[in-house]
């Protein structure tokens, strides 16, 4: 059974866009990262998938069940945290994460382990703690229970590195014990690693659903030559890969996909230096938003 | 109703309650102290009274003599600090379950889980309940308790009379108040719009009871049904203002319960 399925969800504030005709599935068991720019419409997405916002047309189900009509019903299976959770300022994180549980179905304490593990201290006054001890709130919350979809809206931002890798390792371990995880988030390096797939949302619209590893070799690689003597001009000449410049026995290329036809090409020219610079997910995504592709990886090849 | 989410409003709402049971109950002891004043001068304040115009009087709720105890009560209470503190209370209480746990995100939280929505706001409902009947009795009691020390002779089964009328009128502010919030989901507007329609219904009840070719104008206005001399004065049960205000604050709860399920959560 799917975890997640819409089909053609849309929603507008009025004549404002929220998402439109996003189409998409996340199978049981499966990390699924949501990556968009402020404004792109995932907290849209994320808010229809927990039933707090009416789709203008389409679906959304989770675990079959319609998210809008059959909510409650619905968030049997789930656990959500927001990216900024707007918990009672005056109760102490101890209440607030009882307060969940019970409500959940938990035991209360159910929170103890996990407050421990990210060194949280349930004592103190919500609206005392820092805006990353209020992070680690929302995380312990949705990692406490035993529900089969964890829903998270950019849970992260506000956590420092060490509290990130904990993060991290949470996922693998709900990853492990066959959960299911969305998570939006403009973290990239976390997605990159905790993620199998991720969706790319851009102005309302999921411009592109694919694995990790898919994703990072179907976009351009940057390949930074220095010869020690002049290229001929059909040198590079091969159809995936562009010339950005040539500056006497320096060069810049740019390949896309399969690289080994560039390396065979290579291993022919007597070359003083070589570097081939991967794209990392954030590369990736830039090119998302700008109109050439290999600009934005040119751009993170240099960084 | 969720006893999960009743704990939690009326823990929320314990400072609230406090403060407003503690002034509305020294309030209530206040006037109860200076009553055997008013009682020991009855005539000289009646003749102090005829100087001004009948209906004015009766406008603020001075409807016979200061020493009766239900014009007393009704003088100094039901008509004036109740109104006031039934107002704050109730717009409070009604506006912040929807539009102001909305606009602080709050609300996402326990519809997040397996509560549904109608479960979650009828607790919020008793909430509101709850809490308007203990400043309520808060009031009687100051009022009776020293009214029993001066010796002023207050009936007090008459008194808790009114306790279900001063609670209706609580509820019907708070349930209007809860639903313009479901539907502006702003919690300004909506304390705004029953302030505004409450100070708008008091001067209706005066004009009502000024000019009697108007009087038709007081049915239309809360004040109207708020009146608690013939339950302390005579024992009678007024069944006409409780039914009134039962039958706003039910119409507006359901129809809050009815349009909360209905409603996107944007703030």
């Amino acid at each position: 059974m799917l975890a997640i399925e819409c089909r053609g969800l849309t929603r507008w504030y009025g004549r404002r866009r929220g998402i439109s005709d996003v189409t998409l599935e996340v199978g049981e068991g499966e990390v699924f990262g949501f990556l968009g720019p402020n404004g792109a419409g995932k907290t849209t997405t994320i808010r229809m998938l927990m039933g707090f916002l009416r789709p203008t047309s389409g679906s959304a189900t989770v675990f079959g069940r319609d998210c809008w009509r059959d909510a409650a019903t619905a968030h049997r299976d789930v656990a959500y945290v927001a990216s900024e959770p707007g918990y009672l300022g005056n109760l102490p994180a101890a209440d607030q994460l009882d307060y969940l549980a019970r409500l959940r179905g938990l035991e209360r304490r159910a929170w103890r382990p996990l407050a421990e593990r990210l060194e949280l201290d349930p004592t103190v006054q919500i609206r005392r703690l820092s805006r990353g001890n209020r992070q680690k709130v929302g995380v312990i919350a949705v990692f406490m229970g035993t529900e089969r979809l964890l829903i998270m809206d950019e849970p992260t931002s506000g956590l420092d590195p060490v509290m990130q890798r904990e993060f991290l390792t949470l996922v693998a371990e709900a990853r492990a014990a066959g959960r299911t995880i969305f998570l939006s988030s403009h973290n990239l390096p976390e997605v990159e690693r905790g993620c199998d797939r991720v969706g790319i949302v851009r102005e309302g619209r999921l411009v592109d659903v694919t694995s990790v590893p898919e994703l990072l070799a179907s976009h351009w690689r940057a390949v930074n030559l220095v010869l020690n003597t002049l290229p001929t001009a059909a040198a590079f000449d091969l159809p995936n890969v562009r010339i950005l410049s040539v500056d006497g026995r320096v060069v810049h290329l740019m390949v896309q996909g399969e690289i080994n036809p560039l390396l065979r090409r290579l291993a022919e020219l007597d070359i003083r230096d070589v570097s081939i610079a991967t794209p990392d997910i954030e590369d990736v995504f830039l090119g998302f938003y700008t109109e050439t592709p290999e600009l934005a990886m040119s751009a993170g090849a240099t960084r | 109703m969720s006893w999960i989410v009743l704990r939690l409003e009326l823990r929320r709402s314990r400072s609230l309650v406090l403060w407003t049971a503690v002034v509305v109950a020294a309030y209530g002891a206040f006037i109860a102290g200076f009553y055997p004043i008013i009682r020991d001068n009855t005539k000289l304040l009646d003749d102090y009274m005829k100087v001004f115009p009948k209906a004015l009087l009766a406008g603020f709720g001075m409807e016979g003599s200061l020493s009766d105890h239900g014009v007393f009560f009704n003088t100094y209470f039901s008509s004036m600090l109740w109104p006031v503190v039934a107002a704050m209370v109730g717009a409070i209480l009604g506006t912040r379950t929807v539009a102001a746990d909305l606009d602080r995100g709050f609300v996402e939280l326990p519809l997040s889980t397996r509560i549904d929505r109608v479960r979650y706001l009828a607790a919020s409902i008793w909430g509101q309940l709850v809490a308007l009947a203990i400043v309520a009795l808060a009031a009687i009691a100051g009022t009776l308790a020293v009214g029993a020390i001066v010796g002023a002779g207050f009936d007090a089964g008459r008194f808790l009379l009114v306790v279900p009328l001063l609670i209706g009128f609580g509820c019907a502010i708070s349930a209007v108040a809860m639903l313009l919030s479901v539907v502006t989901l702003n919690r300004g507007i909506s304390a705004g719009i029953v302030a505004g329609g409450l100070i708008l219904m008091y001067l209706l009840d005066i004009v009502s009871k000024l000019a009697p070719d108007l009087a038709w104008l007081g049915t239309v206005s809360a004040f109207h049904y708020l009146g608690t001399i013939a339950a302390i004065d005579e024992g009678i049960v007024p069944l006409e203002g409780m039914a009134v205000f039962a039958a706003v604050a039910v119409i507006a709860w359901t129809a809050s319960l009815w349009g909360f399920r209905r409603r996107d959560l944007v703030a």
